[in-house]
């Protein structure tokens, strides 16, 4: 009787432990006829330059460029995004937008105009630089310092 | 003998000149027309591209019908002015012209049915685009082009032309003084779609169905007027949304069967007046930061929120609301008391747009009627202290007679009497 109170024991422990784990959000798909941008009212029409951020409360933010991401990213509490991803410019994937590879560019034509695309891998993103003849790779923290707010 | 020979020689000769010049391609035929000439295309099909670099004026013969053979566009013109392309019938291509650094380009009753886009200028200036008809593909607008669109491009304008289901119907980025006047959008995402432009004039459009009539961002210094917004009334949709905008004026348009008339955010020194909202579901809804904005001298019929705020400033005087219910003792027109459009509910639809479909129940009645009590002692927010009496435009309710309605009702009525005196009788 012991042992089987001691296993119950043990289960419901290993249970709760689990729940206090780290919880991992996932993307989720864009549906251009309902989903909007978060900042400026778009439709998320064109989904290979989107990002979405997943909240920690569940719910999910969605944008129609990355310069509109990141507006919402830099000034948003971090405790209350529990994943942001961008959409790999040349796939069909969502990639984690620290690990993302970006490409920037002004004559890069973007929803917002903002001129920046992001890769899953730094091999797509030169592929890219070189086909089109135009771009340079930037690092994450070097997308975080631009100016992302929109001037009329 | 001699004669007959000659004549026979002479029509022979022609026949055949003009059979070669009608195999002629595209391109060789606008090679082949000299600087400033006109070429007048042969009543047949076409299905290839051709480049223009040169001033000339290419008309469509009756029966012409041109359609590209790639993804390349029908015609590129590219470093090239005084271009006219006049009466052409396009079909079933992913674009029918392209226009690129030139000059002086008149595109003038072009036709296009069944097209991803219709016409793309960048990098050019004096573009004029009138009597265009453009039928996009079908399907969701992610998988369309846009109609006409205008990129990093001076004094354009758009006249007259008639654009549905494609993506945008009349995209303009970084352009600088353009006019779009007398256009029709319908069935798209957005009718009119204005980025990072500088000196607009849009008038007598009529913009229907689409997901957004004006969509103006990164904007300023535009004049939107006499424009007929209805029924852009999809989950998100909007008459105009005017975002981070300045220095616009919205004047006498009509506003009738949107989810929200003029939705704006960050929007500075806008005048919206002399304007109609009617039977939108709200009229006007500002939002973060509007700063220095007037509303004055709208008439609001028949909404169910006239206007709604999440703080922003506006001066709004002299408005005629239909459910304004107070009084006018010195009979100057202007109502004694202050009309507020202040509702709680309609503040909370601002941040949550999922309450608009409670909008109509019971408990929310019940709380707009509260709140017109409370509202009494509101001096600040969303306060018209000139209400007018009565409508402020030329305000006409339309009475329309539908005939087949009234018959196949009057056939349903005889029926009905007769039906019910067959069974008093029996």
């Amino acid at each position: 009787m012991k042992k089987k109170i001691w296993l119950a024991g043990a289960m419901a422990t290993s249970l709760l432990l689990s729940a206090c784990g780290d919880k991992s959000f996932e993307a989720r798909d864009i549906n251009p006829a309902t989903d909007i941008c978060k900042i400026c009212n778009m439709s998320v029409a064109a989904e290979k330059y989107a990002a979405q951020v997943a909240l920690a409360n569940g719910d999910y933010e969605t944008f129609d460029d990355i310069g509109c991401l990141m507006e919402y990213y830099t000034k948003t509490d971090k405790k209350q995004i529990g994943e942001a991803f961008v959409k790999d410019f040349s796939g069909d994937t969502w990639v984690n937008v620290e690990t993302a590879i970006y490409v920037s560019d002004k004559e890069i034509s973007t929803p917002m105009s903002y001129g920046v695309i992001a890769f899953k891998t730094k091999e797509e993103a030169q592929q890219f630089i070189d086909s089109e003849g135009k771009g340079k790779v930037i690092t994450f923290d070097e997308v975080k310092a631009m100016d992302w707010s929109g001037h009329a | 003998m001699r004669r007959l020979h000659f004549w026979i020689a002479f029509f022979a000769t022609l026949f055949l000149f003009t059979l070669s010049a009608s195999a002629d391609t595209l391109q060789q035929q606008i090679d082949k027309t000299p600087v400033g000439g006109t070429l007048t295309l042969f009543s047949r099909e076409y299905m290839e591209t051709a480049v223009i670099k040169k001033p000339i004026t290419i008309i469509g013969g009756e029966e012409t019908l041109l359609m590209s053979d790639s993804d390349k566009p029908v015609f590129t013109i590219k470093n090239a002015e005084n271009v006219t392309l006049k009466g052409l019938h396009f079909l079933q291509s992913n674009a029918a012209v392209v226009v690129k650094n030139s000059s002086k380009i008149q595109l003038d009753k072009l036709e296009m049915i069944q097209m991803f886009s219709g016409v793309q200028v960048y990098d050019s200036k004096d573009v004029t685009i009138k009597g265009l008809t453009l039928k996009g593909i079908d399907g969701q607008f992610a998988s369309k082009g846009y109609g006409l669109a205008v990129f990093k491009s001076s004094n354009v304008t758009l006249d007259h032309n008639d654009v549905t289901s494609v993506q945008d119907a009349y995209y303009l980025e970084h352009t600088k003084d353009v006019t779009v006047t007398n256009n029709i959008a319908t069935d798209s995402r957005y009718g009119l779609h204005f980025m990072y432009a500088d000196g607009i004039k849009a008038e007598h459009n009529t913009l229907k169905r689409n997901v957004t009539g004006i969509m103006l961002m990164l904007a300023k210094n535009a004049s939107l007027r006499y424009n007929d917004i209805s029924l852009q009334w999809d989950w998100n949709s909007s008459g105009f949304t005017l975002y981070n905008a300045e220095n616009i004026v919205a004047e006498n348009n009509v506003f009738s069967g949107n989810r929200t008339g003029v939705l704006s955010q960050t929007l500075k020194n806008a005048q919206i007046q002399h304007n109609i909202f009617s039977s939108n579901q709200t009229a006007i809804e500002f939002t973060a930061a509007d700063k220095n904005n007037t509303v004055t001298n709208n008439d609001f019929v028949g909404n169910i929120l006239n206007i709604r705020s999440d703080g922003s400033d506006s001066r709004i005087d002299k408005n005629y609301y239909d459910d304004y219910d107070g009084n006018d003792i010195d009979d100057n027109g202007v109502g004694d008391t202050n009309y507020v459009a202040l509702q709680s509910f309609g503040q909370w639809m601002v941040r949550e747009p999922a309450y608009q479909y409670f909008i109509e129940s019971p408990a929310v009645i019940m709380l707009n009627q509260m709140d017109k009590q409370t509202n009494r002692v509101e001096t600040n927010q969303l306060v018209d202290s000139t209400p007018m009496m009565e409508p402020t435009n030329a305000f006409h309710k339309e009475y329309a007679f539908h005939l087949w309605s009234f018959l196949i009702g009057l056939i349903m009525l005889t029926g009905a009497i007769f039906l019910w005196r067959k069974g008093v009788k029996q």
